[in-house]
């Protein structure tokens, strides 16, 4: 025997994965329309749920990249209405279709007329049932509880939390001004967060997801504000006569860095969370904007021009060490460091257009996400490090996309009448 | 003499289905009217909830998408033929009552763990040599040993997990012909990983580096299928790089 299993094992399996075996897709599901089990309980267009409730699972499952879905919708039909005639699951049918494994759900409206979902995952090869939940929830959350269930087969498959139930906070215009919005990460459930009836930017979410940053003009001067999303509250950081803008948390949650201008000049300056502690990290002639921490706190990417064009540059977390980061081009900006910490996102300028580009850290690997495709800029990392949430203007207007970090499955995700742009990914789901 | 008798329906006369008709026109009127009569009362009180939502009219604050109060997560249990009818009588036996607290970082595990299952799988007993033995052959072999881990899905999941996490920027340019390296890893219940180590050697440090590194950044691994009674999974994974010269 070539192993003796570490640590005194007693019971366990082992498997031989064969270099030759790699199959070149991952994991293939079969998503099915979510049935409506009873009509017992009258809740208004809950017949249109299970097409609904089907639609948000295949988009998240997708979305992730942990899956291939199987797309064709007619054998999916046909072997339904097979099983619903013969009145039992045709398994090798499923298995003939490239199944792995079923995505099914039923649902219906209790006494208390709430929704309840039950989802099941089956695995085709052994004809069982892998995973069961009932979730419970008024119609309102109905988005929620799927996504939830979707989040919940992106774990059962991968071992990671997934993104479905995340938000995202963007700017948007309404009646002419700038404000503050949240939705959902599919672009759902859109609701506006500011009233200021002005200009509102640059959100940043605090790692706990539970408050905000923002730069208002509110009264006039581009302040730095916190919301506070639970109790509505919007809380003064910094307001000193001159810009107070572009804030990021530190990931710990204990520090904000944020440009704040003395005499004219932008520089980076950090405070605490209640404002207090004011100390400056860069002392230059040009401007530097835009910090984003590195996931373990200790490093912050930034923009400056002190080279004479835009670039990015990579510092200690107390100001120390100054590295340039990017060389190609002339100008790039808007730095997102990714929760993995490997990966940093921004946009530069190509062709008087802003396109989105990933570079590793260690500088061995860059590539341009987006070509041709109007001007794409901000952009901003999921939770989980997969994907990208970022604003285009390839379809007109500006509005919110999604991609993957390769750059594929580019989404638009917004479709308001006011524009959408600067979006932030929540860093984790709000409890 | 054996007599049956069975009613036989009527027939409907023309004259039937023309009185139908009539009333069916009136009663049709009738109810349009009311409608009319409703709908114009309707719109001069101009109640808010007949108001179409604009974006504008959006609250101030924010509109929780999902307070999770009121949102539970239950789990289910096995139900291996699917109900395909639609409108199927609820099977509320098959549904247990008992509720988890909606905590969201739980649930996923508590799913994992706790999903009743009616097939469990049968004790393995250690090995014996023979069958170590055995299991050495299938692994110069290749094949894979898929009788005391029969989850399909799961080994795909884990594969596309690791090889897309696989460096291979670095290593495909500097090997030059068909170079291979066996990575050996435990994975626990929760997907974590346990031990890891190379096991044959590529004889290139490069390229057993990032083997290794590809498992380790795989971690967490999906956790281990539920009916798997076992505390670990033992992998023995092969990589192989060939040159493009």
């Amino acid at each position: 025997m070539a192993f003796i299993p570490f640590g005194g094992f007693a019971h366990s399996a082992e498997v031989f994965i064969n270099v030759e075996r790699q199959r070149g897709s991952a994991v293939r599901i079969a998503i099915l329309n979510f049935t409506l089990r009873n009509t017992e309980n009258a809740i208004p267009d809950i017949e249109k749920m299970g097409v609904i409730a089907e639609r948000i699972v295949t988009f998240d499952l997708n979305f992730s990249g942990h899956f291939e879905i199987i797309d064709n919708k007619q054998m999916i039909k046909d072997i339904i209405d097979k099983e619903i005639k013969s009145g039992k699951t045709d398994w090798q049918a499923w298995k003939d279709l490239g199944a792995d494994a079923i995505i099914y759900g039923e649902y219906y409206a209790n006494q208390n007329k709430e929704i309840v979902v039950e989802g099941r995952v089956y695995d085709v090869e052994r004809k069982e049932q892998i995973a069961g939940t009932k979730y419970t929830g008024t119609p309102n959350v109905f988005r929620k509880m799927v996504h939830r269930f979707s989040d919940q087969i992106v774990y059962l498959f991968s071992g990671e939390r997934g993104i479905a139930e995340t938000n995202l906070a963007f700017t948007t215009r309404i009646k002419g001004f700038k404000e503050l919005a949240v939705s959902d990460y599919d672009g759902h459930n859109v609701a506006q967060l500011t009233n200021d009836k002005s200009i509102v930017l640059f959100p940043s979410w605090s790692p706990s997801a539970n408050w905000i940053l923002y730069t208002t003009y509110r009264k006039n001067n581009p302040d730095l504000y916190m919301l506070d999303i639970e109790k509505g509250e919007h809380v003064v950081i910094s307001k000193k006569i001159g810009i107070n803008t572009s804030a990021t948390w530190s990931p710990d949650g204990k520090k904000i860095v944020f440009t704040m201008s003395t005499r004219g000049n932008s520089d980076l300056f950090s405070v605490d969370f209640k404002g207090k502690n004011l100390s400056r990290l860069t002392s230059t002639r040009s401007i530097e904007t835009s910090p984003t921490f590195s996931p373990d706190g200790k490093q912050i990417a930034y923009v400056s021009d002190i080279s004479g064009s835009p670039q990015i540059y990579i510092m200690d977390a107390d100001g120390n060490k100054k590295e340039r980061f990017t060389y190609i081009g002339n100008y790039n900006a808007d730095p997102s460091w990714s929760p993995r910490g490997d990966m940093i996102a921004f946009s530069g300028i190509l062709d008087n257009n802003f396109n989105l580009h990933v570079r590793r850290v260690d500088g061995r690997f860059e590539k341009q996400l987006t070509i041709y495709q109007g001007s794409n800029e901000s952009p901003t990392w999921s939770p989980d490090g997969r994907h990208i949430a970022f604003t285009s203007t390839r379809n007109g207007t500006q509005q919110i996309f999604i991609c993957n970090s390769t750059g594929t499955n580019q989404t638009q995700i917004t479709f308001l009448n006011g524009e959408a742009f600067g979006p932030a990914w929540a860093p984790k789901t709000r409890d | 003499m054996n007599l049956q008798t069975e009613p036989v329906l009527r027939r409907k006369s023309p004259a039937d289905s023309i009185d139908t008709f009539i009333k069916a026109c009136i009663y049709s009127l009738s109810l349009h009217v009311v409608i009319i009569i409703a709908v114009i009362i309707a719109s001069l009180f101009k109640p808010a909830f007949i108001k179409k939502p604009t974006q504008e009219s959006y609250a101030v604050h924010l509109i929780d998408p999902g307070p999770l109060s009121t949102a539970t997560t239950t789990l289910v249990k096995e139900k291996t033929n699917r109900k395909t009818d639609k409108f199927e009588a609820p099977s509320k036996s098959k549904i247990p009552s008992k509720q988890i607290a909606p905590v969201e970082s739980k649930v996923s595990t508590k799913t994992a763990d706790a999903v009743e299952k009616k097939s469990v799988e049968k004790e393995i007993k250690k090995e014996d040599e023979a069958a170590a033995a055995q299991l050495n052959k299938q692994k110069t072999g290749g094949t894979i040993d898929i009788k005391k881990f029969p989850y399909e899905w799961y080994l795909i999941a884990m594969e596309t997990k690791i090889y897309g996490n696989w460096d291979t920027l670095m290593v495909t340019t500097l090997s030059s012909s068909t170079i291979r390296v066996l990575i050996y890893f435990q994975i626990d219940k929760n997907g974590k990983l346990k031990a890891v180590k190379v096991e044959e050697s590529s004889n290139d440090e490069f390229i057993d580096k990032s083997a290794l590194e590809a498992v380790k950044m795989s971690e967490p691994f999906p956790p281990l299928p539920p009916g798997y009674k076992e505390d670990i999974l033992e992998v023995h994974f092969g990589f192989k790089i060939t040159s493009r010269h």
